[in-house]
């Protein structure tokens, strides 16, 4: 009896510690970071490996003790792909919610809106998921970029095209900041390559005219096609192409093939169909902590990761690591470590510009082969012989 | 038997080495294009590995660029290719067969590791616009395998070269290791073949061949191969076995062989060696004769085939042997016993032969024993002429003893009466002649007797040569001389030739009956030649002819005619009596050569014939000699010499006429004589009255013979001296009857010179002398 009360008054004794440390923990004010992600809409499916990403970093930044001893909340909004309520949303999060820290919204468009924002209030945002050139083109000094431009995308597939002698491509694509980036940097990349752009077409997001594209693209009869628009474009364009038994000898699309299930979503067509890539989840990549985060992901999300969901993560890693570093919650003393930050993350370098827009490394060329997703270039990161049909 | 060389050897390493050649030749060749492609994979793998690292280094230099965001900074970039043709001429330093060449968009040469400058790049571009296969292109003439591509960053074209000879030289190294390594390895492999073979196969096959060399020996050697467990050693093992099998089976061989050879040994000498005729005959022919049959019929043991038997039997008994024979093969009897004569170099040789049915290599046969019984034969022959000379001889004995006492008379009382007749009587002439003609008969009873081997009296001590000499200065030779004119006789007579015992009597007769019988073989004319030699005989007789003549001196009379010769069939009976070529009774009585076959029996001698018809006839006889010296010639004596003195004489004989003529001439010679008619009455008178001398005939019948009156005589008066008288030889009581004490023996017809010497020779004798 005596031996089972001193049992009982032990572990009384360790919860109550517990829950002394605890309350002194929780008991501080949380760091609030904020956000709006698009859990519907077209930007759905990649927002939603952004939304993993933030989520899964707030766990281990709080396993791990909290951000300057304090706890950190996120504050997440669903803006269902909308612009409008991107806005709205920053707005609560700045004005109403007084989030310490803001973290980026998935898209180009999107991250021009909440960019806005955030440059109005002076506050820091890191975007995680905005590429294009017109992001980073407005002077903001609080918005810092960590995606290679858009315009940097085809690089990899028009030289690739160039040494093999495929010299006739062909774009089209969605209208939008990031897929206009895109083009711009294929007609710059193209002739850099010596390749000719025999057809380039943009259509409109809501029902573009698939078929008749399709119809352009067979007469044009190019090597190579370049399709530049987010999933449900690119799904159904290739549906369209299919249908109309039309398949160049190369194609590269943007965002869509990143996707993990492209293979399985698209069907046969997917096999040797191009894509660029800010990070493969391949256990090779030589970057600090690469290994760790596709493990954890893989097992709190049973899936792997997209470099969306990586971007996502490796955003919040930054922004820790401004904080720590900075020791403060001061957004312009975190902009001016962000600006002289020049590290290598689970991304891969990062650097920035004094446009705040992303140096340190430029987008991989990934292809899927076999329902795998290889990465062919740069060679030095290859994890596979590209595979060019001439 | 020499050892093969390596034979075996050669006839397995000689196709392993062809074939072996041709793989060597043939096998590179089919090898090398594969080996050359591997070959020319790795140079082709090091002109892409040299491109693979240009492209490399341009990637660097790009990626450089991009990192910095310098891309579309124009010095810059040059700045970077040039950094890039820098290392990409470089990599030359890590290949050295291999050169780099880079040339820019307008076709200018922008960096090369070659010597001589490029003449026509816009041709090298034309040929490689893109792609990066390996082609042969000629670059300012020479020819290069070449490897392009294509960086379009700068547009620039580049190039890894090798020249064709360096791109070619690690093929044809390659070509001359595998051709090197081909021959080596073959060389080896043969080497290692050959040696194996030889120790694995060829020494044990030699040891094999030596030790089945060695079979014919004692004990054949045994094989010691190491590796027992494979087939040669199996083999060695099996042929171990064989050689122990072997010897032991030869061993049981020589066994049976050393038995075979005794038995046949055995019966070799019991056939070759046996008295007996052995032939084995089959079909008529010879298969087999033992020595004693080879010897006689002069056959060679190896040269019987196709001999037919039949050849060898006389031709009076061969038809007769041939039937008996066929009878036998045939199956008709199974032996037969019969007799016949065979031919020989000696003569006829009289078998008693069986002949028996046998069965050799599967067919009849006929097994000939046979004993020689030509001795028998001969004594048969013999005894069949003893018989007959006893047949006669008893008749002659019989008839001369009649004849005797006739001619007593025809001698006796012709010779009294000359006595008293005058010279000049008519009477004399008749008286003489019957007195000759009794002397003649007188000397055919003699040869009688002589034939009938009686009354020869052989104590003499004689010389033939004068026997001889008398004979030819004898009226005999005269007549036979006479008669045969163109005959020559000639004597070669041996003037140291021994004396003989003998008859001086028979052996003239015998001489002259040879003679004469010489002579009349000559019809033609002739020579006839007398020799005498002395000759010393061995004891296993030395010459032919002589085996039946003890060993001694002997006196050799040799009488030799080149008349007609005597044919074989008068060979074999010439010595039978009355048998004769002649006409009886008108050149001769057919007791001639009786009588000379029995004087030398008599002389216990011997006659050889020798007689070739046409050629002539030599008699040899050969007669013992006697070292005595011959006794004197009596020299005629004179009536006075022997006349008596008036002593009293019994004469004792059955016959009257002899008693009478006893009587007569003993009266004449002056003595007293009675005469009896038997022996008891001589006995009778001898006791009444004792005479001085008892001449006793030896046969008397009936009553007692001289021998027993005799002896009857003797038993009164011991000392009583005695003559006998006989008209034969009775050689035997003769003996006996002067054993008994009988002074003197006298052979009818008496002569009275004869009978006068001997009675006053007994009585001069002192009484019981």
């Amino acid at each position: 009896m005596r031996l089972r009360s001193f049992y009982k008054i032990a572990m009384l004794l360790l919860i109550g510690l517990l829950m002394v440390s605890s309350a002194e923990l929780w008991g501080a004010e949380a760091i609030r970071i904020g956000a709006s992600l698009s859990f519907e809409g077209k930007y759905a499916q990649p927002s939603q490996m952004v939304r993993m990403g933030y989520e899964m970093w707030v766990d281990r930044v709080n396993a791990r003790g909290g951000l300057l001893g304090r706890p950190v909340k996120l504050i997440l909004y669903d803006d269902g792909s909308d612009l409008d309520k991107v806005r709205a949303h920053y707005t609560t999060l700045l004005d109403h919610d007084h989030v310490d820290l803001l973290l980026s919204p998935y898209g180009s468009p999107a991250t021009i809106v909440a960019s806005t924002l955030s440059e109005q209030h002076k506050v820091v945002m890191i975007a995680c998921a905005a590429s294009s050139e017109t992001v980073y083109r407005r002077g903001y000094r609080y918005l810092f970029g960590l995606y290679a431009p858009a315009d940097r995308f085809c690089i990899g597939f028009l030289d690739l095209l160039a040494r093999k002698g495929m010299t006739r491509a062909a774009i089209v694509f969605e209208k939008s900041a990031f897929h206009e980036s895109i083009y711009t940097g294929f007609r710059r990349w193209a002739d850099i390559f010596g390749v000719e752009a025999v057809y380039a077409q943009d259509f409109a997001a809501v029902a573009p005219h698939f078929e008749a594209i399709v119809s352009k693209l067979k007469f044009h009869a190019a090597d190579a096609l370049v399709l530049s628009s987010y999933p449900p474009q690119g799904y159904a364009f290739l549906r369209a192409m299919q249908n109309a038994n039309y398949r160049p000898q190369a194609l590269f699309m943007t965002i869509t093939p990143v996707d993990p299930d492209f293979y399985e979503n698209a069907g046969s067509i997917a096999e040797g169909v191009f894509g660029p890539s800010h990070w493969e989840p391949i256990e090779s990549i030589p970057f600090p902590g690469t290994k760790a985060f596709v493990s954890d992901f893989s097992k709190r999300n049973g899936r792997l990761p997209s470099y969306h969901a990586t971007a996502a993560f490796s955003t919040c890693l930054l922004l820790e690591r401004a904080v720590n570093e900075t020791r403060s919650l001061d957004q312009d003393r975190i902009r001016e470590f962000i600006n002289r930050l020049d590290t290598v993350s689970i991304m891969g370098r990062f650097k920035v510009d004094e446009s705040g827009q992303q140096v340190g490394h430029n987008p991989m060329l990934i292809q899927w082969q076999k329902g795998k997703k290889e990465i062919v270039y740069p060679a030095k990161m290859k994890t596979a012989e590209p595979v060019l049909k001439r | 038997m020499n050892i093969p060389g390596n034979r075996l050897l050669l006839r397995i390493a000689l196709p392993v080495l062809l074939f072996g050649t041709a793989i060597s030749i043939f096998l590179p060749a089919s090898l090398f294009p594969r080996v050359s492609a591997i070959i020319s994979f790795r140079t082709d793998a090091m002109l892409e590995n040299a491109i693979q690292n240009a492209v490399w280094i341009c990637d660097e230099r790009f990626n450089d660029l991009l990192d910095l965001r310098m891309e579309s900074d124009h010095e810059m970039r040059q700045a970077s290719l040039n950094q890039a043709i820098e290392e990409i001429k470089g990599l030359r330093s890590g290949l050295p067969d291999i050169h780099m060449l880079v040339i820019g968009r307008s076709a200018e040469v922008l960096g090369s590791t070659l010597a001589e400058p490029l003449s026509y790049p816009e041709a090298l571009l034309d040929k490689t616009q893109y792609g990066n296969a390996i082609q042969q292109v000629a670059i300012s003439g020479r020819p290069y395998q070449v490897v392009h591509t294509y960086f379009p960053f700068w547009r620039i074209h580049i190039y890894a070269v090798i020249t064709r000879t360096a791109y070619m030289a690690p093929i044809i190294l390659a070509k001359r290791i595998v051709y090197l390594a081909a021959f080596g390895v073959l060389s080896t492999v043969l080497l290692l073949l050959v040696l194996l073979f030889s120790l694995r196969v060829n020494r044990p096959l030699k040891a094999l061949i030596l030790a089945t060399q060695s079979v014919h020996k004692e004990r054949p050697d045994k094989i010691h191969i190491k590796g027992k467990g494979d087939e040669i050693g199996s083999l060695a093992r099996a042929f171990n076995t064989m050689v122990d099998q072997l010897v032991n089976d030869r061993h049981k061989i020589h066994t049976i062989m050393r038995e075979l050879r005794d038995s046949e040994e055995q019966y070799r000498i019991l056939s070759e060696y046996s008295l007996t005729h052995i032939a084995m005959i089959q079909k008529g022919r010879l298969l087999f004769v033992n020595n004693t049959m080879a010897q006689v019929a002069g056959l060679e043991h190896g040269n019987l085939q196709d001999q037919p038997f039949e050849a060898l039997i006389n031709e009076l008994d061969r038809q007769d042997a041939v039937n008996r024979f066929a009878a036998l093969e045939n199956g008709s009897r199974q032996s037969d016993r019969f007799e016949c004569r065979l031919k020989s170099a000696g003569g006829v040789i009289w078998l008693d032969a069986v002949a028996t049915l046998a069965l050799f290599q599967e067919a009849h046969a006929v097994l000939f024993h046979a004993v020689d019984i030509t001795a028998r034969k001969k004594l048969e022959k013999k005894l069949s002429q003893a018989q007959k000379l006893e047949a006669i001889g008893t008749l002659a004995g019989g008839v001369a003893h009649d004849l005797n006492n006739i001619l007593s008379g025809l001698l006796g009382y012709p010779e009294l009466l000359l006595m008293d007749l005058a010279p000049e009587s008519p009477l004399r002439k008749p008286l003489l002649q019957i007195q000759r003609s009794a002397q003649r008969a007188a000397e055919i009873v003699q040869d009688l007797l002589t034939m009938a081997r009686r009354g020869v009296d052989v104590q003499q001590v004689v010389n033939l040569n004068m026997v001889i000499g008398e004979y030819l200065m004898s009226l005999e030779h005269e007549r036979i001389r006479g008669a045969h004119p163109e005959v020559c006789f000639k004597s070669e007579l041996d003037d140291n030739l021994l004396n003989m015992q003998g008859s001086a009597i028979h052996l003239t007769k015998t001489v002259m009956n040879l003679v004469r019988n010489a002579a009349e073989s000559m019809p033609q004319g002739g020579e006839v030649v007398i020799k005498t030699r002395n000759r010393y005989i061995e004891g296993s007789g030395s010459g032919r002819g002589q085996d039946d003549l003890g060993e001694g001196d002997y006196v050799v009379l040799t009488i030799q005619d080149g008349g007609n010769g005597i044919s074989q069939e008068d060979m074999e009976r010439i010595f039978e009596p009355f048998y004769t070529k002649k006409v009886m009774g008108h050149s001769g009585t057919g007791l001639g050569m009786s009588v000379v076959l029995g004087t030398v029996q008599d002389h216990h001698g011997k006659v050889d014939i020798s007689s070739r018809e046409g050629l002539g006839t030599r008699f040899t006889l050969y007669f013992p000699a006697t070292r005595e010296s011959r006794v004197a010639v009596k020299e005629p004596v004179s009536l006075d010499a022997y006349k008596g003195d008036g002593q009293q004489i019994l004469v004792v004989d059955d016959v009257a006429d002899q008693r009478d003529l006893m009587t007569e001439m003993l009266s004449r010679l002056g003595y007293r004589v009675d005469a009896v008619e038997s022996g008891e009455a001589a006995l009778a008178f001898v006791k009444k009255q004792p005479v001085d001398l008892v001449l006793l005939d030896m046969v008397m019948d009936p009553g007692m013979d001289g021998m027993e009156t005799l002896k009857s005589i003797l038993q009164i008066f011991p000392r009583q001296k005695s003559i006998i008288l006989s008209g034969f030889s009775e050689t035997v009581k003769v003996e006996k009857a002067m054993q008994l004490g009988a002074g003197a023996y006298l052979k009818k017809p008496v002569i009275m010179e004869a009978l006068g010497l001997a009675v006053r020779e007994q009585l001069r004798l002192p009484d019981g002398g």
